[in-house]
């Protein structure tokens, strides 16, 4: 798997050749090539709708690392379908065909509204298949997975469709509005909260067929794509061309441009570049009539109210979007990556929020609360355990007093038995499951644990990339800002350690689903004078029903997120259901008490509903006057965001 | 005081540069302690305050709205969200919208509403768009929260003579996406007031604000992006943090007069176009008898500031435009007075959430009326 931010010794990080001099009476397109300012003329005009012109599908991506032997049979059936349902979809046409091309029903035993949509789309581009349409049958929101691996399947829809053109989206909108038929429009599928969960019965309407790369306008900084583009593909296309998108969420592999401003989506360098809402240029999308929408600037005049922002986060329920132009930057071209040691959370959320106010704009910042920092393995050694930086001009001073320190034997113990311990449970899957069970069974018994014996670590990774000059002289000052916060500086390795390892964590849940316990994320914001309260309210709450621990990212002059995770284990599905059940609703009522969102990047679709109503108040009735004018009969993703 | 230097002292004002002056008022008016959250840095105003005003008061804390409106400065805050105003520092700090983190207002049908204190979220539609824009049809904005920043440590001015219009737009371009971000950024052309008389080439004029090693870092990126692209650097100009050394700072000419120039403070006609369609623009003759400046640069597009010299009636100004954004458009059909019907019936989605605003009243607090306020 190629990387897309290679260590500060690859190739692609070399300095920028010296710009070659202009010789008088060279013309400015002359002088652009010659510092390949110009796109290739393959992207200058529009991409011809070739197969040959679309994007490498080629990247392996390993969804196989499941402990399956744990499972019996029928559950490794259920679980292999679920999981080889998320992997990266190769998006080629054959790989999409519908199963009912093969089949070659009659028609005529067909009801009418799927004889319709095979006679606009043609059988290939229709399914109706008990594998397909188990598959559409949910997204990655956990609690359908835990159901399905208990062998309870979800609702299915009735079909499952693949446009190519915006002129199949039409004709798909007029049969669904004929035939009153609800239709979830359905990206990548990796979305945790049930956004793209399908109506029983209704049309799935998978939008990865959707995946031109239209137009790269170099000069302007855009780039024009298709809602079912992979942002995995995008971003490879991107930095063969010399530029980056900048966002990085943990879901890259197989979220889609579509499914990004569907949900608001953040990236894990959304410090620099921002989240997609700030990325999004210009949307055009089709209401559920099929009148087609442009949120562009007009060239003349003033710009009314942004429509885009009013698109972005509105989950498909306003309308299906079918062209996306994009921000984009030039690639990085240095990045550099640090690890700073805090002994109190509050230290290092000090040294965030003085960074941000000072104007920095760092790739990443992230701190891991305690928990976190010991279980995720930031290091082969616990914090305390891993010296100092080699200290940096202007930083001897605050690096020496903690180079010093010595890890306690505690510590070390504790880090031999969390190696020993999973070299046990990686041979004896049986034992696994059980542990995993018994641990996350007790949460309280885990939450005095880590109070009692974990040390007092608390790790930031912060980075920062970009122009050379910016690079150099940012990092130090920004260390410099943590150590002044009481951060101790431990060098290069544990940031460029989380640079290798940072979408391992999204492979985690089957591990964990497979041993008979659930996982959860809960990303929230809040303003910077909020965040301690809320984080340890939160924790306080659902601690006697699941463990949780936190990072804190995403971070702004003015505050930042909240990423808590959760792991709980009962005997029965129901207990487990009800104890899933009962720690949202906790950690969501706190959030809302202590004034932050309930949502940060992640949306809202069934899961956050009622809390997300909540929020917006009297917006929602605002929102429903649009929802009225562009999908009267209410067909599109009904039951989502604000139900 | 000379002429002069009131002029020198706007201009800083203008660009975020000026003397933090202390308060004569016994207490703020808008800057209390129960309307700024000094932790997130978050203001919380009534629409109709001014931004001059807030900007004073905020000043002689140390802090800075960062964004500064391209039109009066009397403009109230509300009037200028509800206008969508975009602002001279608009590559550094974006329109005025951006830095709103939360509003209260008042719907056409009398309900209150609010949005959460958030720095961001993903609850739904950003619903502060329902707001900003609107013109007070979709709803009257009562109070604001805005971002607030610290003082700049440091201001670099610098202008560079490009070898043509198009090279001044790439060069602008490149610092944009990479990373540069000034905070104001002009292209005078040759013939074109307020460009010098002497100067031959096209102008890239840009600042850079922020803490003292931000800034000189991105001054220098502009400076080796700028030499790649045989632009010349001209007028090199560093503001101090110290109000003394500040003092002694003479403001070159060009940024004196700039923002002071008829063009600038109201501009006849505004093209807003992505930095690609402009500097293909900017490679034709523009129609004679006309004063054009680039301005309000953004990340993907810019805006040409035109005045007819000749006439005051812009129409035959439009027409000449739009004959040549026609005559160099792939399919020879743009008009300026037609947009894209796609574009056109956005717009009308928000009909249904509008009401007339009532008589006599047309902008939430604004302070002069009939004014143009968009920019």
């Amino acid at each position: 798997m190629p990387a897309l931010h290679p260590g500060p010794n690859d190739p692609a990080y070399q300095a920028p050749a010296e710009a070659s001099r202009e010789t008088p009476g060279t013309t400015p397109s002359e002088l652009k090539r010659e510092l390949q300012y110009a796109p290739p003329p393959s992207l200058e005009q529009p991409v011809a709708h070739q197969d040959q012109d679309r994007v490498a599908h080629d990247a392996p991506i390993d969804v196989t690392d499941v402990k399956s032997d744990a499972l019996s049979p029928p559950q490794r059936d259920v679980a292999r379908e679920i999981f080889v349902a998320r992997a990266p979809q190769n998006t080629s046409r054959s790989s999409h065909r519908g199963l009912t091309s093969g089949l070659k029903p009659s028609t005529r035993s067909l009801p009418p509204f799927l004889v319709a949509l095979i006679d606009v789309l043609g059988q290939e581009r229709v399914s109706i298949s008990g594998p397909d349409l188990r598959v559409y049958a949910r997204d990655l929101w956990p609690l359908p997975l835990l159901r399905a691996l208990h062998g309870q399947q979800s609702p299915q829809p009735g079909v499952v469709v693949w446009p190519e053109t915006e002129l199949h989206i039409q004709e798909i909108l007029r049969i669904a509005r004929q035939h009153k038929l609800p239709i979830t429009p359905y990206g990548g599928g990796s979305g945790v909260l049930g956004g793209a969960m399908p109506s029983p019965g209704g049309i799935v309407m998978d939008l990865k067929r959707m995946d031109r790369i239209i137009r790269l306008d170099a000069t302007s900084g855009t780039v024009e794509v298709e809602p079912g583009v992979l942002g995995w593909h995008l971003e490879e296309r991107l930095r063969g061309l010399g530029f980056t998108l900048g966002h990085f969420p943990s879901s890259l592999m197989t979220a889609s441009i579509g499914g990004y401003a569907a949900t608001r989506s953040a990236g894990q360098f959304s410090s620099r570049y921002g989240k997609i809402e700030d990325m999004v240029e210009r949307i055009s999308f089709l209401s559920a009539s099929g009148e087609r929408f442009d949120t562009g600037t007009p060239p003349l005049g003033i710009p009314g109210p942004d429509l885009a922002q009013l698109l972005l986060g509105s989950e498909g329920t306003l309308g299906v979007i079918t062209r996306v132009v994009l921000r984009i930057q030039r690639a990085p071209q240095t990045a550099r990556y640090r690890g700073i040691r805090f002994h109190t959370l509050e230290d290092g959320l000090l040294a965030m929020r003085r960074i941000m106010q000072a104007g920095f704009r760092p790739s990443v910042m992230r701190l891991y609360d305690e928990l976190d920092t010991f279980l995720v393995g930031r290091g082969d050694k616990p914090l305390s355990e891993q010296s100092a930086a080699v200290p940096e001009e202007g930083h001897a001073a605050s690096t020496a007093k903690a180079s010093t320190e010595k890890p306690s034997m505690a510590n070390t113990y504790l880090n031999a038995a969390k190696h020993q311990a999973q070299g046990l449970l990686d041979r004896f899957p049986q034992v696994a499951r059980s542990a995993v069970r018994l641990a996350l069974g007790r949460p309280a018994l885990l939450e005095a644990a880590t109070e009692r014996f974990l040390p007092h670590d608390q790790l930031l990774i912060v980075g920062c990339e970009g122009e050379p000059e910016e690079v150099e002289a940012s990092l130090p000052a920004m260390i410099a800002l943590c150590t002044q916060a009481g951060g101790q500086d431990l060098g290069a390795e544990p940031g460029e350690r989380w640079l290798r390892k940072r979408y391992d964590v999204s492979f985690k849940m089957p591990t964990f689903l497979y041993n008979g316990a659930f996982v959860d994320t809960v990303e929230v914001a809040a303003t910077w004078e909020r965040i301690p309260a809320l984080y340890h309210a939160v924790r306080h709450a659902v601690s006697d029903q699941v463990m949780i621990m936190a990072h804190f990212s995403h971070a702004y002059p003015d505050g930042m997120s909240i990423y808590f995770s959760l792991g709980g284990s009962a005997e029965t599905l129901e207990a487990a259901e009800r104890r899933h059940s009962l720690a949202w609703s906790r950690a969501l009522e706190v959030v809302a008490q202590q004034g932050a969102t309930v949502s940060h990047h992640h949306g809202v679709g069934l899961m956050k509903a009622a809390q997300a109503r909540l929020e917006q108040g009297a917006f929602v009735e605002r929102w429903r006057v649009l929802k009225q004018q562009l999908d009267p009969d209410g067909i599109l993703n009904p039951g989502k965001l604000f139900g | 005081m000379p002429v002069k230097d009131r002029v020198k002292k706007a201009v800083a004002a203008a660009v975020g540069t000026s003397k933090p002056q202390p308060s004569t008022a016994p207490s703020p008016r808008y800057t209390g302690e129960e309307d700024l959250n000094a932790v997130a840095l978050v203001l919380r105003v009534p629409a109709q305050a001014p931004w001059l005003e807030v900007e004073q008061e905020l000043n002689a804390q140390g802090l800075t709205l960062g964004w500064v409106p391209a039109c009066s400065s009397a403009h109230s805050l509300g009037a200028l969200l509800e206008a969508r105003a975009s602002g001279w520092k608009s590559c550094l700090y974006g329109d005025l919208a951006a830095q709103c983190v939360a509003l209260e207002a008042q719907l056409p049908d009398g309900t209150d509403v609010a949005t959460r204190l958030v720095p961001r979220s993903a609850a739904g539609p950003d619903f502060k768009a329902l707001l900003v824009g609107g013109r007070g049809t979709t709803g009257r904005i009562r109070r604001a929260n805005l971002r607030v920043y610290h003082c700049p440590e440091r201001t670099i001015f610098r202008t560079y003579a490009c070898p043509s219009p198009a090279v001044a737009i790439a060069c602008l371009t490149e610092m944009l996406h990479r990373g540069a971000m000034p905070a104001v950024a002009f292209v005078t052309l040759p013939g074109h007031a307020p460009h010098p008389e002497s100067a031959p080439h096209p102008l890239l004029w840009v600042s850079f604000e922020g803490n003292r090693i931000l800034t000189e870092a991105r001054a220098a990126i502009s400076d080796r992006l700028a030499q790649g692209l045989q632009c010349t650097a001209g007028i090199h100009l560093e503001l101090q943090e110290n109000p003394e050394q500040r003092e002694q700072d003479a403001l070159p000419d060009l940024w004196t007069t700039l923002p002071q120039s008829p063009l600038v403070q109201a501009p006849s006609l505004q093209l807003t176009l992505p930095w690609s369609e402009l500097q293909h623009l900017l490679e034709q003759p523009l129609p004679p008898g006309v004063e054009a400046v680039v301005s309000h640069a953004r990340h993907a597009r810019g805006s040409l500031l035109l005045r007819t010299v000749v006439d005051q009636d812009i129409a035959p100004l439009k027409r000449a435009l739009s004959a040549l954004l026609a005559s160099t458009a792939e399919d020879g059909n743009f008009s300026l007075d037609t947009i894209t019907p796609e574009v056109a019936r956005a717009s009308t989605v928000f009909d249904c959430l509008r009401s007339p605003p009532p008589a006599g009243e047309t902008l939430t607090g604004n302070p002069q009326q009939g004014k143009n306020v968009h920019d």
